[in-house]
């Protein structure tokens, strides 16, 4: 199995340069990366992969994004996914620039190089398992599929297969789905019968072998206080910058913020057009 | 009245996505839909109701395009050897064009008729 990965930031400084080399380095041959600009809010990033339009590849989706505004707010995958389907490896992995690991990245990423699901993600939950997710009331599926078999996820850190990332485009030419992509990508992998598991976490997607280790997330039960991966609370240096503030080896963090303003609902992600 | 139809199909999204970016579906038209299955474990990745969407051949031979209200679906009867490539012997190469018209006529038929 070959793997190769997107690295999406949608700011240039040389703290995140820092952050990416040492995701190259430290991943070795395991993964090859490749780092995406996102300098606009639009679905063409700046990179030197060479990916069919999103226009077409995702055209529902596009038109869904372009309605919105831009791709904040749930609608990155109509620019991930081209990028994915272009890169030539068996395990496709997408990294945004505020996801650390304490630890060194080869630890976390050979863990997982045997591993053959087709969808590895973090903070995968059932509608039941949070009614209050904000993203459900926007979220539309066919009529093959049952609001009950719905989910959600947090993909800062993911990796597809290749057969997911083709299915995912072309159902996602129906226009019944709808909502946020973090709502789509789950649910039409898992509806569609491929393997979908949590990185780790304490979830109902955690494969035993992983409970409690990779990251400590929200679960059924609520948010935890020790949570290292979710929307809060946010870190502003990485690790490489400064160890002893990740309590935690061997986790995943995220958010990691290097002088950039937090997400927020508000003011979604605001881009650097310099 | 519709008829039915099944048969694989290579499909990827786009009008004209690259070979790597192609997936192997069971395909199947019933007097009412259109439906993809995957090949491995007969899992849905699309079930759309006729009527919904167009479809049209394109160059190559066995290809069309369904277009779902402005979302093009690449689809592709023609058999390829492993990796996606083109036989090499050229009258296996006709017979595999030859066979992937006939399905693409076929589907084109049941797809595009109404009830």
């Amino acid at each position: 199995m070959t793997a190769a990965g997107i690295f999406l930031t949608h700011r240039r400084s040389p703290r995140i340069r820092r952050h990416f080399r040492r995701l190259v380095e430290e991943s070795g041959s395991l993964v090859d990366w490749h780092f995406v600009y996102s300098h606009d809010t639009g679905a063409r990033p700046t990179t030197s992969l060479v990916a069919d339009d999103p226009a077409e590849v995702l055209a529902t989706r596009h038109a869904a994004m372009e309605r919105n505004g831009g791709v904040q707010g749930g609608y990155v995958d109509t620019l991930l996914l081209p990028l994915l389907r272009s890169l030539a490896a068996d395990q496709l992995w997408a990294i945004e620039y505020d996801v650390d690991y304490a630890g060194r990245w080869s630890d976390l990423f050979d863990q997982f190089a045997d591993n053959d699901a087709d969808l590895l993600t973090t903070t995968l939950l059932r509608r039941r398992d949070q009614e209050q997710w904000p993203w459900w009331a926007s979220a539309g599926s066919p009529s093959w599929v049952a609001e009950e078999q719905w989910l959600r996820s947090l993909n800062p850190l993911m990796r597809l297969s290749r057969p997911l990332v083709n299915a995912y485009c072309v159902a996602m030419a129906d226009p019944a789905w709808r909502g946020h992509y973090e709502f789509t990508l789950p649910t039409l992998a898992s509806v569609s019968g491929f393997v979908v598991e949590d990185l780790g976490g304490d979830g109902p997607f955690t494969p035993d072998a992983r409970r409690g280790r990779i990251y400590v997330g929200r679960t059924p039960a609520g948010r935890p206080d020790d949570q290292t991966f979710g929307f809060r609370p946010v870190r502003r240096r990485y690790f490489h910058e400064r160890p002893e503030a990740f309590s935690r080896a061997g986790l995943v963090y995220h958010p990691v913020k290097p002088g950039v303003p937090a997400w927020t609902r508000e003011t979604m992600n605001v881009r650097d057009t310099t | 009245m519709t008829a039915p139809f099944a048969a694989a199909a290579w499909v990827a999204s786009g009008q004209s996505p690259r070979a790597a970016a192609r997936q192997r579906y069971h395909l199947r038209v019933t007097p009412q839909r259109l439906q993809l299955r995957r090949t491995e474990t007969s899992g849905t990745v699309l079930d759309v109701a006729l009527g919904t969407f167009s479809a049209r051949a394109i160059g190559a031979a066995g290809a069309c395009v369904v277009d779902l209200q402005g979302a093009p679906l690449c689809i592709d009867f023609t058999e390829y050897d492993a990796g996606g490539a083109v036989a090499r012997a050229p009258l296996r190469r006709a017979a595999r064009a030859l066979r992937g018209r006939r399905a693409r006529r076929a589907f084109l038929s049941a797809a595009t008729s109404r009830p």
